[in-house]
């Protein structure tokens, strides 16, 4: 089965025409997908700097996730939020760009990498013992998401 | 005639240059600059963010505005000077369009009033460190906070538009 009719579909919503029509929602919700993306990789950075044993050490990583963890969450949920409003612009541009299935899958990687394995490391609160498996989590966490934001700069620049 | 003094044919002199006709004519020089500017864009935004929250007691309130200062402004600093520097050669290579773009004027002044108000806040708010502990902080420290959120999104705000601008 094609998804193709359900693509039309999301392109003919009025909500996708009143984007269309506009000449600033564009660009204004273009601005809101980076201020989601900055406080996403900002607050994530914080976590993972520490589990690296970079930056201060008075607190855990497990309180200063404690402390982020609904500004990570808000971030994530205004890029995917204004990520789709983008998508329904021109939903059939995205269906043969090159770059974006990669970035749904990196996306679909991270997110469930950052709410289950780097989750329970940065929970664990252990600061010394465990060195190794914490600087695993934070590195393969900083690679994820630096991998999203690759892929999502490669949809932008490139029209194929 | 044109004033040959003016920055309108300065820019036009610029984007003539060697360099700005290597970057616009490359195959992959401009996206790579776009990238290293939004890359660190992130880093930047979201590391100021995070104070100007923790200013307007918004997040973070167990710790100390100076740690996250300490801990931060390196990281702030750094990705800055990236997108100063990546945002400089973008400006080399289109100096007509940028010069003549009102959201890339708007994006500048913008810049500099984000700059006093770190300047200010640097001058005034740091040096007290009497409520550098506490949750909730004086009225013109969230103030601080608060300008800065507004003016740095509004500085993004602007750097997007200016793409639609021609």
């Amino acid at each position: 089965m094609s998804s193709l009719p359900l693509l039309e579909w999301f392109r003919d919503t009025p909500l996708a025409q009143t984007i269309r029509n506009s000449s600033w929602l564009l660009p204004a919700i273009e601005s809101a997908h980076l201020v989601g993306y900055g406080l996403l990789i900002g607050t994530i950075l914080a976590v993972d700097l520490r589990l690296l044993g970079l930056g201060v050490r008075r607190q855990t990583a497990s309180q200063i996730a404690g402390e982020l963890t609904p500004w990570t969450a808000g971030g994530l949920v205004l890029a995917i939020i204004t990520g789709v409003l983008l998508l329904s612009y021109d939903p059939l541009k995205f269906y043969a760009n090159h770059a974006f299935p990669y970035k749904v899958a990196l996306l679909v990687t991270a997110v469930a990498f950052h709410y289950t394995a780097h989750r329970k490391v940065t929970l664990s609160n252990a600061s010394g013992i465990k060195l190794v498996r914490n600087r695993l989590a934070a590195g393969v966490s900083l690679a994820l998401w630096l991998g999203v934001a690759l892929a999502g700069l490669a949809i932008s620049l490139n029209p194929f | 005639m044109a004033d040959p003094m003016s920055i309108l044919n300065f820019c036009h002199w610029l984007e003539r240059t060697h360099g700005a006709v290597a970057i616009r004519e490359s195959m992959w020089m401009f996206g790579a600059l776009i990238s290293i500017h939004v890359l660190s864009l992130g880093v930047f935004f979201g590391t100021v963010a995070m104070l100007d929250l923790r200013l307007l007691g918004r997040g973070m309130r167990n710790t100390p505005v100076s740690d996250l200062v300490n801990r931060f402004l390196p990281w702030t600093r750094a990705s800055f000077a990236l997108m100063a520097l990546s945002g400089a050669l973008l400006i080399w290579s289109e100096a007509v369009k940028c010069y003549t773009s009102t959201s890339f004027r708007i994006k500048m002044v913008l810049i500099l009033l984000a700059g006093v108000n770190i300047l200010v806040f640097h001058r005034t708010c740091r040096t007290a460190a009497s409520w550098d502990q506490g949750a909730v902080l004086p009225a013109r420290a969230k103030f601080a906070g608060f300008l800065s959120l507004l003016l740095w999104t509004g500085v993004l705000a602007a750097g997007r538009a200016i793409g639609y601008d021609y």
